[in-house]
């Protein structure tokens, strides 16, 4: 108990007009993890994160950020967070410096102090040389690593992150992990952060919960939840197509869960890879299939998404396994 | 006394505005325009240009220069009139804008960075209103020297404190409307709407007062808007200190009713603008 930084108990989130965007929301933060809202868009992830910064005040339920309430106690609450919006927000008009200081001004902080602190966190975030140009100026990965540390600016126990890599290409969101990772490893602050990015809440969390139309479904570490999803899964791309019987025999094989097959591809879920390739792939030769080549699927937070909700995760950059597992769904 | 927080916001927008150069220029060219031409093509006294051998030419000139020019122009030209009116005009024109730059705060998200940080709402607004006043003064002041040059005639036993009275005034003037339209926009999120505002305000409250004729000799219904336009009042006491035209009493009155519009303002802006950030 000693331990939670944030609590957030039955939040509940009715917008005007009677949209449930946060429906009975719970979940505790312990201090120095990474936890991760994981949900598409309109999850309700960001409304939950305007609700813990104070933006927005719940319909019900209780949320307290370092012991004090968001309701009650919201200025206590601001000092000890700190806030990377989902939108790059930093002044167009005013340069890397310039936005950095005004952001430590405003917690108080004298100029010297706040062009002291400014400085180091700009070099932290490798910044240092643009420091004094002006951000309209700056690519998409130079300003997300800026709000990043205007984030930062206050020290604060608890960084709240609301998908920080929103639109950057896959190198620069590798990129912006990395600044995380060390931020955290170096202020040993704790982060919420919202995602859609798989990948991100894979990497970067210590514990994730997946968010789906206002509810948390499921809350583990990564690990955790992928070893929920029961079996694996084999995708073999066969010279020609199997036909019934033959999928038949590969069902009736020990170990197999289910056996499905999209053209030339068949996708098989077992339970140990080890015990059943062998078995699997005597099989497709005897019946003279003629196999072109095999991949293994590891279980993904997207299977486990799809698991839980019984649905697709929408996300940008559809990829062919994914793709695979749409059809997959589709037909089953 | 004004917070840091406050300051470091005021610094920010001031600093924003120094920064385009282009700006500033409009504010000077647009109000320019109006006293360069309308202020100088307007020449009352050349409508009674008396031929030399009109009978009684020296009784009628004396008339004229009783009946019209001293009554309602106060024995000043219409120039001189009209350029001291046209200052509480041009507080207004740059003021009706204090709240658009809190729309696009909003809009491109930089408002919730205030709005997580542990400040009052107020210092927000003061920040933006106080800019909005320093932003209208510093034009005021450039084109008063421009006015000036271009023919102001000031009255002849001019005082700092006459200066400071004027400058006082449109402080005043400024600081209510900036309230009002920086609550306003607090509420309403959308920069048509803003603009739409602004325009609707900035030709009714300007024609509607004594800042381009005497409002004696308006019908009714004008002079009924222009009685309770605080424009009208501010321009009482700019002209007094700058022209001498008015009396002691006038300016006490006027003084008054501006003080009262600027409370009234204030709680409007206030009322309107903790409605919206208590959501």
């Amino acid at each position: 108990m000693i331990n939670t930084v944030v609590e957030v108990e039955n939040l509940v989130k009715i917008y005007p007009g009677g949209v449930r965007a946060v429906d009975n929301i719970s979940f505790k933060v312990r201090k120095g993890e990474i936890y991760s809202l994981l949900g598409p868009n309109g999850a309700g992830k960001t409304t939950t994160m305007k609700i813990i910064t104070t933006l927005l005040k719940p319909t019900s339920g209780r949320v307290n950020v370092g012991g004090y309430s968001v309701i009650e106690e919201p200025q206590k609450v601001r000092k000890i967070i700190g806030y990377v919006p989902q939108d790059l927000s930093a002044d167009d008009e005013l340069t890397g410096l310039e936005n950095m200081m005004l952001q430590a001004r405003l917690y108080g902080y004298s100029k010297s102090e706040a062009r002291r602190r400014s400085i180091e966190l700009l070099e932290m975030v490798g910044l240092k040389e643009a420091a004094d140009k002006l951000v309209k100026t700056y690519s998409g990965g130079m300003r997300r690593r800026l709000e990043l540390a205007m984030g930062l600016v206050n020290e604060p126990e608890v960084l709240i992150l609301d998908e920080p890599t929103l639109g950057l290409d896959v190198q620069s969101r590798i990129h912006i992990w990395d600044y995380i990772r060390r931020i955290i490893r170096e202020n040993s602050i704790t982060v919420i952060m919202t995602t859609h990015y798989m990948e991100e809440a894979d990497s970067l969390s210590d514990r994730v919960a997946i968010i789906d139309r206002g509810k948390i479904v499921v809350e583990g570490t990564p690990e955790e939840l992928k070893s929920r999803i029961s079996g694996e899964i084999i995708l073999i791309y066969t010279e020609n197509e199997a036909d019934k019987q033959v999928m038949d025999k590969i069902s009736t094989l020990k170990d197999v869960i289910d056996v499905d097959k999209i053209d030339k591809v068949i996708r098989i879920k077992v339970n140990s890879i080890a015990s059943t390739i062998n078995k699997i792939l005597n099989l497709i030769e005897r019946e003279k299939v003629g196999v072109k080549s095999i991949s293994i699927e590891k279980p993904t937070l997207e299977q486990v998404f799809i698991e839980y909700t019984g649905r697709m995760f929408r996300d940008e950059e559809p990829v062919d396994s994914r793709r695979m597992i749409a059809i997959w769904r589709r037909r089953r | 006394m004004i917070g840091s927080a406050t300051l470091a916001i005021y610094e920010r927008e001031m600093r924003k505005w120094l920064r385009q150069w282009w700006q500033i220029v409009f504010i000077i060219i647009t109000p320019l325009m109006w006293m360069g031409l309308f202020g100088k093509s307007f020449n009352f006294s050349r409508f009674f240009n008396i031929p030399q051998d009109f009978p009684l030419r020296d009784i009628v000139n004396q008339a004229i220069e009783e009946l019209i020019i001293k009554r309602f122009f106060g024995g000043y030209d219409y120039f001189s009139f009209f350029v001291v009116g046209m200052m509480s005009v041009f507080i207004l024109f740059t003021n009706m804008w204090s709240g658009m730059s809190l729309v696009f705060d909003r809009r491109l998200g930089y408002l919730t960075r205030f709005l997580v940080a542990p400040i009052s709402r107020t210092s927000i607004l003061v920040a933006k209103i106080l800019a909005s006043i320093t932003r209208s003064l510093l034009q005021v002041t450039a084109l008063f020297i421009i006015a000036l040059a271009l023919g102001l005639k000031v009255k002849p036993n001019i005082s700092i404190a006459d200066i400071a009275l004027f400058y006082i005034t449109l402080t005043i003037l400024a600081f209510s409307l900036g309230a009002l339209f920086t609550g306003v926009a607090v509420k309403i999120t959308s920069h048509d709407l803003v603009i739409s505002i602004a325009n609707l305000v900035n030709l009714p409250l300007m024609f509607a007062s004594n800042a381009i004729f005497p409002i004696e000799q308006m019908p009714d219904y004008i002079q009924a808007i222009a009685r309770v336009n605080p424009l009208t009042y501010a321009n009482i006491i700019t002209r007094y200190a700058i022209l001498g035209i008015g009396t002691p009493e006038d300016l006490v009155v006027s003084f008054l009713y501006l003080l009262a519009f600027m409370a009234v303002s204030i709680s409007v802006g206030i009322v309107i603008a903790s409605k919206k950030f208590e959501e």
